[in-house]
């Protein structure tokens, strides 16, 4: 388990596709660095065959049947889009090539 | 120098649920406005939940169970994170460590391809690129999307393209998709790659994944461009297979070629985890059963019992392409036996009953077994002449009349009785005697004769027996 | 009588005996919160037309001899989190400052379809990211008891609203002790019921399988009431549980404290206690045994890492259900980016608070590429231990008896530029998240600078009828509960 840096803070915010500033990148690197070197106390536990826990819950099969319900109308779902055209929703599009 | 193309297949195909992957909306998305099939769920609202559909879960199974893997008894969901407009969650709920099938395998031709995995997962968004905007419509997101991936075991595009159609045939068969390429409900991207043999070693080229091929001769025509580039830029640079250089190529339908698609950053990075907001999903073995049960008789082996009638391989692989038709085809002559009856019914069920099929999609077949048999004796009885049994099939097939009724409405039943024909042309000759004298002189000038016959009987007497039988009699 | 200080059945009865009328009790609530919600700021939307229109309707049910709801008139502010059709929800973010949802959560509905009142939303860390609602992208909202002070976090401002009497009841939700903590530091009782038991369908997610929604009372009763409307299978959330709901309110009397064992973990009472906080704690426990129960020293030997897997868990979770909020079908969105990529990285960039990000990133580190196995495997496995720890003391225990926070309310602005100093704060609420369980926070006294006081029951999977009838014993041997700070 390694220390971030500059450069991995940097790939997992662009992972995160959220825009550090500098001095957010400063103020992060040192913050979450010492959140993530302390991460280390769990090397200390024994968890040889343990199964990991990825939810508490006991269930299992919760299901619907194929049953079709009502949707939203278009307008109620285009109120609250900050762009749109014809129905559709819209953003820009990615570098062409 | 030995070069063998090593392909391998992911294919994408739409389920024919009524209602999507995790919410009721309906799965119904071609041809509707858009943004009209959408809820909390399918659009990734703040707060919303998925619940998996039961139907869907059940028909992923059938095609594990049909392509002969092994049921995951015990599966879950993960979720792919990544970020694009037409994934609303910033996440593909999906399956990774544990899918729902593990293994199989399907013939294609003589060769056996075995089948990696059969997982299920939801379909994104429909997006359009439009004067530099993404413009999306949800009413695809979430529709139930089974993902079938081949190991790297085909050796040509053409043997691609064949898998292709069978993996087409079997999902129709089996009632869970329409597996339709040009509607997407059925998305295929190649992964490819060279072993070259030379001077006693061998060589891998890097892999390779096609993406964007819109049509089964555009798989086997990019697979083909693929393996020639590949070939090409191996003697140029030598280049092998290793870990990272995977690379992703388009397929340009028009210049006909793959170009390499831009490296998105980290974009294989995809973090997978279980999804916690699905609990595992189990099947016991008497459910497993229960859905194998289910599987109809498939293509192949209904093909292999046909053509143990004696039906073409031609006649037999074309009735076997649509289920509904083959199932036809197998109620029809399961009480009968007779080459002929069953080439017979063969021809019916493939000619009009398949046009009318096609001319008529949205419509259901009329078409019972009742009338194709009816038909077959006519024609094999020599009352009909094969046109006019497929003429009025065909309109049996769309309206649902019965075909004799049809028939005998139309004057169209030939009098093949020679007894009967015998005693009109008798009359006949006794009647023209003018006529028969024309004809001593010159046999051209039968169709006089035969017209007045034909006249006698309403129209419906068989005009070939006729001719043989006014010969018979006037000489 | 004091119509800002009744229980949710007082409010029932005195409206059928026409003792006040809905819209009179409604007006009530909303000239207190006009006189002092400005000075503790609790409310982002004071919803007063909604309620004014919903105690009308509920005056002409009654005029009419109409059934009445099992929380007819009882005021409720709703935590910013839970999405109310037609209502502004924020989630106290910039990302979601406009946001008015299409739909309501489940939660919400069925306390509305039982005649409940919604009073306004209130504040709260931003998309309940923190322990003290100074996460909050708009305001901070002060301590009842004293203005310089931090409510707690994130429910800080339901418990703030309730604490000063501006509600009548309040809901929060509690990821890693978000209910809890702030109820222990407004004087407030708080469950966190069993994950599983209320639906998390329309409330924004943090961590899917840490998130509880819950509620704050002055009473356990009206806890126990509140408990059992809400409760329940929900076909829109696969994962809560189909366990039958016990009739809460109806039981409060059915677990003997004669002989009833309870424990008390010793890695939450040794070192890292503020000594106050561990006298009133003991003394709550002290209470309950003078009633014939006996104290049991107990370990969970785990402690120490509950923090570390909740914090690799929570920002792991967290990191992928923040990806919707792109800016393209709802929320803030950042105009005249360049291209796509611009887009969501200066939307995300711009309008996210802090925490956010911080959580964001964490999260996204823990689960990618050469990381995963040696974070998010190995925390979920030492979840498991955890679980299983509580599973094997709850053996030998009937409940749990513990602190809630290791230190009382500390001074706003004091943690705020130390990230994990104020992730400590969860060290004794968070284990009960990991493993699943129920807890019920109760106020237990006061520090000499008259600051209240927590401590909670933990009880098994699904035993929340034990924990209320505990907790209304409780406040039958003592009166903290009916305290409230002079506004």
């Amino acid at each position: 388990m390694s220390s971030l840096n500059l450069k991995s803070l940097r790939h997992t915010a662009r992972l995160a596709r959220i825009k550090l500033t500098p001095s957010e990148e400063k103020v992060f690197l040192k913050q979450l660095s010492s959140v993530i070197d302390y991460f280390k106390i769990l090397k200390k536990a024994n968890t040889k065959n343990i199964k990991p826990s990825f939810q508490i819950i006991d269930t299992a099969n919760v299901v619907r049947q194929d049953i079709v319900a009502p949707s939203l109308s278009s307008d109620q779902v285009l109120a609250t889009a900050p762009d749109t055209q014809d129905g559709y929703f819209r953003v820009k599009s990615p570098i062409s090539k | 120098m030995k070069t063998t193309p090593i392909i391998g297949l992911e294919v994408h195909l739409e389920l024919k649920t009524k209602s999507k992957m995790f919410c009721a909306c309906s799965a119904q998305h071609f041809h509707i406005d858009p943004n009209t099939h959408t809820c909390p769920v399918c659009l990734a609202l703040p707060g919303a939940l998925p619940v998996p559909n039961q139907t869907a879960l059940d028909y992923c199974v059938k095609l594990g169970l049909a392509l002969n893997g092994r049921i995951n008894r015990h599966s879950f969901f993960e979720r792919k994170n990544y970020f694009y407009p037409d994934l609303p969650k910033g996440y593909q709920i999906s399956q990774y460590q544990q899918p729902l099938s593990i293994g199989g395998h399907i013939k294609v031709g003589d060769r056996t391809i075995r089948i990696n995995r059969v997982h299920m997962e939801e379909d994104t968004a429909k997006s359009i690129h439009q004067g530099g905007y993404v413009l999306i419509d949800f009413n695809r997101s979430g529709v139930p999307l089974v993902e079938i991936v081949s190991e790297p075991d085909l050796i040509s595009a053409i043997e691609a393209k064949k898998y292709l159609n069978k993996i087409q045939q079997l999902v129709r068969y089996l009632g869970i998709s329409d597996a339709d390429i040009e509607k997407g409900s059925m998305r295929c991207e190649p992964t490819v790659n060279l072993k070259i043999q030379k001077d006693g070693k061998t060589y891998y080229t890097p892999l390779v994944e096609i993406k964007n091929v819109a049509s089964l001769t555009g798989v086997q025509n990019a697979i083909d461009y693929e393996i020639s580039r590949q070939l090409k830029a191996f003697r140029k640079t030598g280049q092998i297979k290793d870990d990272v250089n995977k690379t992703t190529h388009g397929w340009d339908a028009d210049k006909k070629v793959t170009f390499l698609q831009r490296h998105k950053e980290g974009s294989s990075d995809y973090r997978y985890f279980p999804e916690p907001d699905i609990p595992p999903i189990t099947y016991t073995q008497k459910q497993i059963d229960k859905i194998k049960k289910t599987i109809p008789e498939l293509a192949d082996a209904k093909i292999k019992k046909w053509k143990a009638l004696k039906l073409s391989d031609y006649d037999a692989n074309l009735l076997a392409q649509d289920q509904t038709l083959a199932d036809l085809f197998g109620r029809t002559i399961k009480d009968s036996s007779g080459l002929d009856f069953i080439k017979g019914v063969a021809n019916l069920i493939n000619g009009p009953v398949r046009k009318c099929k096609n001319d008529f999609p949205q419509k259901s077949l009329k078409i019972t077994p009742a009338n194709l048999v009816l038909a077959v004796k006519a024609v094999l009885s020599d009352q009909i002449s094969w046109t006019t049994a497929k003429e009025n099939i065909y309109q049996s097939a769309k309206t649902g009349q019965n075909v004799i009724k049809l028939i005998k409405k139309k004057g169209q039943f030939q009098l093949s009785d020679t007894t009967k024909l015998e005693k009109i042309i008798k009359k006949v000759i006794a009647g023209n005697p003018k006529a028969v004298e024309d004809y001593k002189k010159n046999s051209n000038t039968i169709g006089f004769l035969i017209g007045q016959v034909m006249r006698a009987s309403g129209g419906s007497a068989n005009p070939q027996l006729v001719h043989q039988l006014l010969r018979e009699q006037i000489n | 009588m004091d119509l800002n200080n009744l229980t949710i059945s007082q409010i029932r009865q005195s409206l059928r005996q026409k003792k006040f009328s809905a819209v009179e009790l409604v007006n009530a609530y909303l000239s207190r919160i006009k006189k002092i919600d400005p000075k503790i700021k609790a409310f982002i939307t004071v919803t007063d037309s909604v309620a004014l229109a919903t105690a009308k309707k509920l005056d002409q049910k009654i005029k009419q001899g109409k059934k009445l709801g099992r929380l007819a008139g009882a005021v409720m502010a709703v935590k910013d989190i839970y999405l109310t059709k037609g209502i502004k929800t924020t989630a106290a973010s910039q990302v979601l400052k406009n946001y008015i949802p299409p739909y309501s959560s489940t939660v919400y509905r069925r306390l509305i379809d039982q005649d409940a009142v919604l009073i306004g939303k209130t504040n709260t860390d931003a998309f309940a990211f923190g322990v003290s609602t100074e996460n909050s992208g708009f305001f901070t909202t002060k301590n009842p008891w004293n203005l310089n002070i931090v409510p707690g976090g994130s429910s800080g401002g339901s418990a703030a609203a309730l604490s000063a009497n501006l509600c009548t009841f309040a809901l929060g939700t509690d990821t890693g002790g978000s209910i809890r903590q702030p109820a222990s530091f407004c004087g407030l009782s708080g469950i966190k019921p069993t994950y599983g038991r209320n639906s998390r369908y329309g409330i924004t997610a943090m961590a899917s399988s840490f998130d509880c929604p819950g509620a704050f009372a002055r009473h356990v009763n009206d806890l126990a009431l509140l408990t059992q409307v809400t409760a329940g299978a929900d076909s829109h959330d696969a994962t809560t549980s189909t366990t039958p709901v016990p009739d809460y309110p109806h039981l409060l009397d059915q677990t003997k404290l004669k002989s009833l064992k309870i424990g008390l973990p010793r890695e939450y009472l040794s070192t890292g206690i503020d000594s106050q906080v561990k006298k009133l704690v003991l003394q709550a426990a002290a209470t309950l045994k003078k009633q014939g129960a006996s104290l049991i020293n107990i370990s969970l030997p785990s402690t120490d890492l509950s923090l570390a897997v909740y914090y690799v868990l929570v920002p792991s979770e967290i990191s992928a259900n923040m990806a919707r909020y792109d800016g393209i079908r709802f929320g803030s969105s950042k105009k005249d980016t360049k291209n796509l990529l611009s887009h969501y990285m200066e939307t995300r960039g711009k309008y996210m608070e802090s925490e956010l990000k911080r959580r964001i990133i964490i999260g996204t580190y823990a689960l990618s590429a050469g990381y995963y196995d040696a974070y998010y495997t190995k925390a979920a496995k030492v979840r498991t231990l955890i679980k299983n720890e509580f599973a094997t003391a709850l053996t030998k225990v009937d409940v749990i008896l513990a602190p809630v926070s290791p230190t009382p309310a500390w001074p706003i602005g004091e943690k705020v530029n130390d990230p994990l100093k104020m992730y400590m704060a969860d060290v004794y609420t968070c284990p009960v998240n990991v493993a699943g369980l129920p807890s019920l926070a109760l106020p237990c006294g006061f520090t000499d600078k008259k600051l209240p006081v927590g401590f909670q029951l933990i009880g098994n999977y699904f035993e929340e009828t034990k924990l209320f009838s505990l907790g209304h014993q409780f406040q039958q041997l003592t009166d903290y509960h009916l305290k409230s700070p002079s506004l």
